[in-house]
């Protein structure tokens, strides 16, 4: 593995790896969160939908809105599922020196900031989110892209914990 | 001038309202006028006058809520050394910025502004969301106070390169300069294919704005066009295709003109600075420790000519602008050599291994732009079985494409830097140094974990770098070490 460096990188013997297994679990109230999201998402598409059959003057065949809907469903319920099935792989890790957030059981992705590169710190709470006390912390960092950090679904009192610490850190460190 | 509190958490001034109560609108309008329109194209005109009338009160009203809630909520003071602005009557926002964190304050003021005297203040922090960083409407007294007070920590830091900037004109060396042989070289050497196909889409739109004015005979018009055109056949096409080839060359040309006339490329200090344009003369200074990646490619035009169009890219604060995206055409091989040894040192990547992409990256490419879309369009073959050939072309052509595209993605690795090939057609380069690391994402599907593969993507303040398809352990042993570089580097990055 090593040799892929070349003889000029010192790599450190044990290089602090983060590893899957220490990561803490998203707070389950949000998988509901995410039911409900999505439910009122493809409420509003499939009412829309319906709007449009019965605008539409063209005789459409009968069994269109049946495969259409039937699409539709199968649709939502794989989402549903997907996102059940991979909710446990959500989680996020606070390192000495970073922080990450993992998510993904077809796509997995794992997202990493150290702490001397955070620019601000954000708590969001939505409509929905509030009723059940959960927040998000976004972190951003320069140049900022869609692709910052972002862990949803934080016990309200563990994201003001967060926060506090993050921005404690980011303001001490300089 | 007397001291303002900036403890106490404040609204913004009220006649702020005012200028919310505009700028909420406008963003209304902005976004509903597509409904409207339809009702005004309906034809009975009893209803239109009532329905526009009631819509425009309607809005006027939720606007005015709008605005007054949103001034309400819309809070900010200086605590602990950060600045807090608490904002949203819906979804509550806090932002917490530390001061040292500022990169820039400005103050603004639009027409509108100078008459209700207030003024925006606008805060850079070099992170994102920065048009959530802007107060619009604070009365001026405050608004000065509060730009000298959050910009106060950035005097001490900065005078060094305020002395690079008083003595601008003396030592400035002349790294390149276009000429008008150069020019020429540059618009041929364009991609005209993306712009003939732009150019294309845009005609097409038009086309439907015509169809729209002319309804009834259009049909009759297309019907007609239509005839002419399967009538005389392959020439006209080629005829056609030969134009849009043409006027895509043309507007290249032209572009290439105003952007580039007489781009004069300068290095002085610690600094480049880029004066180029026809009609509008810029003028840029970017200090190297801005800089954060560079980015170069030539493709099979430009590979005859040896040219290569290099993009200096810089931190930014909206990756949207790319007016931070700095475009250097017609560079020599030499040019850039010499770009690499001011920003990154000597090239000691030259001698580390290429380590290239998994084959998995040419299979997912041939699958996902050859295959997939030969079986989502395979019912077609149900009506005329001879559409069979041009898909099987397609999908040679695609797994050409794939191949190229594999050949190119590579990267090359030392302890402080990468370099990351990538292309098909064309050839790009992209290096940047480690202690510019901003977040780094480690992805891998769930097929590709049995591959042992996976990508990663470096961000730094200007962008990413992508490493698409390498193997899992080299992916996640760079992902560890650039973390533990970029947390033990001394360096700044910026």
């Amino acid at each position: 593995m090593t040799k892929d460096f070349s003889n000029s990188v010192i790599l450190p013997d044990d290089l602090p790896a983060i590893k899957p297994s220490e990561f803490n679990p998203i707070d389950r109230k949000y998988l509901k969160l995410i039911f409900i999201r999505q439910t009122i998402a493809w409420i509003i598409m499939i009412l829309s939908g319906l709007l449009f059959f019965l605008l539409a003057k063209e005789d459409l065949p009968n069994f269109l809105p049946w495969i259409l809907g039937g699409i539709l469903v199968a649709i939502y319920c794989y989402s549903i599922i997907i996102t059940y099935i991979s909710f446990p792989y959500r989680g996020y890790l606070i390192r000495e020196k970073d922080i990450a957030y993992k998510r993904g059981l077809i796509k997995f992705k794992l997202t990493s900031i150290p702490f001397s590169r955070i620019q601000h710190v954000e708590l969001i709470q939505g409509v929905i989110a509030k009723q059940i006390n959960l927040a998000s912390i976004k972190i951003y960092t320069a140049g900022g892209s869609s692709d910052d950090l972002s862990i949803p679904g934080l016990p309200i009192e563990t994201a003001k914990q967060i926060r506090e610490f993050l921005t404690g850190k980011i303001s001490s460190d300089e | 001038m007397n001291k303002i509190d900036f403890n106490q958490p404040r609204r913004q001034s009220i006649k702020g309202l005012v200028l919310i109560f505009f700028q909420e609108g406008k963003r209304g309008i902005k976004i509903f006028w597509p409904a409207i329109v339809p009702v005004l194209l309906t034809k009975d005109l009893n209803n239109k006058l009532l329905i526009v009338g009631l819509i425009l009160l309607g809005g006027l009203i939720l606007t005015l809520l709008h605005a007054i809630l949103y001034f309400r909520k819309f809070k900010f003071h200086i605590e602990n050394q950060q600045f807090i602005l608490r904002k949203g009557y819906l979804n509550r926002k806090v932002l917490n910025i530390p001061l040292d964190r500022i990169q820039n304050v400005n103050t603004n003021q639009s027409v509108l502004q100078q008459f209700l005297n207030v003024m925006t203040v606008e805060i850079d922090t070099a992170g994102s969301a920065k048009k959530e960083l802007k107060i619009h409407a604070l009365s001026k007294s405050i608004a000065v106070e509060l730009a000298l007070n959050l910009s106060s920590h950035l005097e001490a830091s900065q005078t060094d390169n305020s002395d690079t900037k008083k003595d601008s004109n003396s030592d400035e060396e002349e790294i390149l300069r276009l000429g008008n042989r150069d020019l020429l070289k540059i618009g041929i050497s364009q991609n005209h294919l993306r712009t003939a196909f732009f150019i294309f889409l845009f005609g097409l739109q038009f086309l439907n704005k015509l169809q729209e004015y002319f309804e009834d005979k259009a049909d009759e018009y297309a019907r007609e066009l239509w005839l002419f055109l399967s009538q005389s056949g392959w020439a006209v096409i080629g005829i056609l295709v030969l134009f849009f080839i043409l006027i895509s060359f043309l507007y290249s040309m032209i572009r290439t003109l105003i952007l580039f006339y007489d781009l004069r490329f300068l290095k002085l200090n610690k600094s480049y600075r880029i004066v180029s344009g026809l009609l509008n003369r810029r003028n840029l200074l970017i200090p190297f420790r801005k800089i954060q990646q560079i980015d170069w490619e030539t493709g099979p035009i430009k590979k005859l000519f040896g040219i290569y169009r290099v993009n200096i890219r810089q931190a930014t604060s909206d990756l949207a602008a790319k007016s931070k995206l700095i475009e250097l055409p017609g560079c020599l091989i030499s040019h850039i050599e010499l770009l690499k040894e001011d920003l990154f040192g000597s090239d000691h990547l030259k001698n580390q291994p290429v380590i290239h992409s998994s084959r998995v990256y040419f299979r997912r490419n041939w699958f996902y732009f050859g295959w997939l879309p030969a079986v989502l369009i395979s019912p077609v073959f149900l009506f005329e079985w001879l559409y069979v050939f041009p898909v099987l072309l397609w999908i040679l052509l695609m797994f050409l494409y794939s191949r190229f595209t594999l050949r190119k993605s590579y990267f090359q690795i030392s302890n402080d830097q990468i370099r990351v090939s990538s292309g098909a057609i064309s050839h790009k380069f992209k290096q940047m140094e480690f202690h510019k690391v901003q977040h780094l994402e480690f992805r891998q599907s769930i097929f590709h974990k049995k591959q042992g593969v996976a990508s990663l993507k470096i961000g730094n303040a200007s962008g990413f770098i992508k490493i698409p398809f390498i193997d899992e352990k080299i992916a996640k042993t760079i992902h560890d070490y650039l973390l533990y570089y970029a947390e033990t580097s001394e360096k700044f990055w910026m």
